[in-house]
């Protein structure tokens, strides 16, 4: 039977699925951003630096308030939309003429703040998703597994939850940082830049108690339904009755939890950059921007930007800017996915 | 139940003793030389005088040998040992645990005190667009990071002239002791410390020079105010959502079927019925949370500058300015929350079980 079919059928999960989805169009608004977003950070950002002519992490004396040796400077940042004169420390003499910085410089060093902001946006992206994914993974295997064959798996199960949870992240990132960091950060698969799949691994392998709690609870209640014995009645082995039956209801709570817990990496991931944790200097991120640029904001805020280092709230708005509408446009296609999926559709779903 | 309780304890002090080694394990594997603290920085020093450092501070020896040697000292004298850096760890724990204690305390009221309406609002009218705006609103707290809701809700109140924007006052003003444990080894009075060292570590912030005008609890209260909120706010969505999420759950239970057939209104389905289910969710997580707690604790108290247990524990990982391991800090404090945690754990189970008799049954 075709798609087309399914549909005039009116029966087929993924045809009803479809429809809610189609009818929700603030998420499908939000799917679109996270769609540019992606494609922009993907392919538009080495193709933005060919545009410009530089890359993200080249510097720029000149994209700052510098002034020749000798005399006290700032290092402020220079704002959106202004020519930078083309000379990098790089020192490539081949380089003339003047190039634009479209968003400004991000700090002292004069990156390009439009560049960083797409390649961070990549690195955060590949970090928060590869992240969000370990950890349901790890949840939704041993949360069902605590959760269907209850006894002694629960309680083991339960019982490693908790250690994993009263454990303190920042104790062993700290210890991973500085011992098998450097191996695991070369760690690339080909495709990451270097250290990503490092923060994938520690931060999945210590977020997982959330999901896992979550599924748990889902699932001892779902063993309580009729529908599930009525499986077993007819003769569903435990592996069937776990994936045709218990799994898809799974679904529904995650995908808002894993947009949240999306968030909450992205945060975490810029705490490790905080504690120069996280990624190298050459890797840029979100995360990293946020918090390399939060001081200054407040030295402005707190003596009415007067202090030495001067606020420029720009590098920081963009970096906060561009977690916001993602986290949020997440949120929105994340609970348009639960509605549509939903196999207990909740009051008000069409 | 009694007989559950032990067993928990029992599992309890497993977990304790399991946190506490991997600490003492993860510091002998990290390359960090501890003796070198005892010297001024970039100071020559050759391996004997770093010997002898590392003799003084007693991490010479074999890390499990250290570790039994911190169990012997806690279990006879109920001593946690010196810092690396000077004091003893339980002092530094003691002046520094209330502040983040009360950090979370009042953070997880805040929040319940926005999420529990938000979330019978979500669950009163789901998939309208009330709904949406609440997910949206929820989701705005996690989305605007820690730092940026604190330098926002820093300018808004400084520009007001609300509330003090940093630093903290506490309850009681903290006198340093007679003498100090300099580097674990030699007692040194007090008197012979530089002002600038004690004030590092809290002491001397009288309420004259960091506290201006207001009266006792009202300074401490005003300087709590923002961070509170901060808090909060990187909560909020996570128990929006899960609030939201029980009470359509059980709008259909058979027990909330009956009390409407034998016409309970909706206000006192609520209240005498939903109510009780709901809130032995939100214990069981708020215990489970405390852990990720203390992380955005640290978030908060370095945007506001206060001197709590989470600054400590970012000082003492030597985050602050190089790479350095305070190891007997870093065990009381992993001690300290580790334990919280346990104790929680156990308290939340033990009222879920009461608010809800289907947990009891289990």
């Amino acid at each position: 039977m075709s798609a087309a079919d399914l549909a005039r059928d009116g029966s087929g999960l993924e045809s009803t699925v479809w429809r809610r989805l189609r009818s929700d169009r603030l998420a499908l608004a939000a799917a679109a951003f996270l769609a540019l977003l992606v494609l922009a950070c993907f392919v538009g950002a080495p193709l933005a630096a060919r545009v410009l002519g530089h890359g993200p992490n080249e510097y720029f004396p000149q994209a700052t308030n510098y002034v020749a040796a000798g005399s006290f400077s700032t290092l402020q940042p220079v704002g959106p939309w202004t020519w930078v004169q083309n000379q990098g420390a790089g020192g490539s003499a081949s380089r003339t003429g003047k190039t634009l910085f479209l968003l400004g410089a991000d700090g002292p060093l004069g990156h390009d703040e439009l560049l960083q902001l797409l390649y961070g946006g990549r690195t955060t992206l590949e970090i928060a998703f590869g992240a969000t994914l370990l950890a349901l993974l790890i949840g939704i295997v041993l949360g069902t597994a605590a959760g269907f064959f209850g006894g002694r798996t629960d309680l083991l199960t339960s019982r490693l939850t908790e250690l994993v949870a009263a454990f303190p992240l920042l104790l062993l990132v700290t210890a991973i940082g500085w011992t098998i960091g450097a191996r695991l950060n070369s760690v690339t698969l080909a495709l990451f830049p270097r250290g990503v799949v490092a923060l994938v691994v520690i931060l999945g392998a210590f977020t997982w108690p959330y999901p896992a709690r979550i599924v748990r609870s889902q699932v001892v209640e779902l063993r309580e339904r009729e529908f599930i014995d009525a499986a077993r009645v007819i003769g569903s082995g435990q592996w069937r009755t776990i994936r045709i039956h218990v799994l898809p209801y799974l679904a529904a709570p995650l995908l808002v939890y894993g947009s949240l817990i999306f968030a909450a990496n992205v945060v975490l991931e810029a705490a490790l950059s905080a504690l120069n944790l996280g990624l190298q200097l050459d890797v840029p991120d979100w995360g990293a921007m946020l918090s390399q640029n939060w001081g200054t904001l407040i030295f402005s805020a707190v003596n009415g930007g007067a202090a030495p280092i001067q606020g420029t709230a720009w590098t920081q708005a963009f970096p906060a800017g561009a977690i916001l509408l993602t986290i949020v446009a997440l949120g929105l296609v994340g609970e348009s996915l639960r509605q549509a999926v939903n196999p207990d559709p909740e009051p008000g779903t069409q | 139940m009694s007989r559950y309780l032990v067993r928990r304890l029992l599992w309890g002090l497993g977990l304790l003793l399991v946190l506490t080694f991997v600490t003492y394990a993860v510091f002998s594997i990290i390359p960090y030389d501890p003796g070198r603290i005892l010297f001024p920085a970039g100071a020559p020093v050759t391996p004997a005088q770093l010997h002898a450092a590392d003799e003084k501070l007693g991490v010479d020896r074999p890390f499990y040998v250290q570790y039994t040697r911190f169990l012997e000292k806690l279990v006879e004298h109920g001593s946690l040992g010196d810092n690396f850096g000077g004091g003893t760890v339980a002092r530094t724990i003691r002046d520094t645990a209330p502040l983040t204690a009360f950090l979370i305390v009042g953070g997880a009221l805040i929040m319940l005190a926005i999420a529990i309406p938000l979330g019978l609002l979500s669950a009163r009218y789901p998939n309208t667009r009330i709904d949406r705006a609440i997910l949206v609103i929820a989701v705005l707290g996690i989305a605007l990071h820690p730092f940026v809701v604190g330098v926002l809700l820093k300018k808004a109140s400084g520009d007001l002239h609300l509330l003090p924007t940093g630093g903290y006052c506490p309850m009681h003003h903290l006198t340093p002791p007679k003498t100090w444990t300099v580097y674990g080894a030699e007692q040194v009075p007090v008197a012979k410390l530089s002002r600038q060292l004690l004030e590092e570590f809290g002491y001397y912030r009288s309420p004259a020079v960091y506290c201006s005008g207001a009266p006792w609890p009202w300074r401490w209260f005003e300087r709590m105010v923002l961070p509170w909120f901060t808090f909060a706010l990187f909560f909020l969505a996570f128990y929006v959502r899960i609030i939201r999420t029980r009470l359509l759950e059980s709008y259909n239970e058979p027990f909330v079927l009956t009390a409407r057939a034998k016409g309970a209104d909706e206000r006192r389905v609520l209240t005498h019925h939903l109510l009780r289910p709901v809130s032995a969710t939100i214990v069981t997580m708020f215990a489970f949370d405390v852990g990720v707690g203390i992380t955005a604790a640290m978030y908060v108290e370095t945007v506001y500058g206060l001197p709590g247990l989470a600054n400590q524990a970012l000082t003492a990982l030597g985050a602050r300015n190089e790479p350095g391991y305070d190891l007997p800090m870093m065990t009381g404090i992993v001690l300290v929350v580790a334990t919280t945690i346990v104790v929680l754990n156990i308290l939340a189970d033990l009222a879920a079980m009461k608010l809800d008799p289907r947990i009891r049954r289990a």
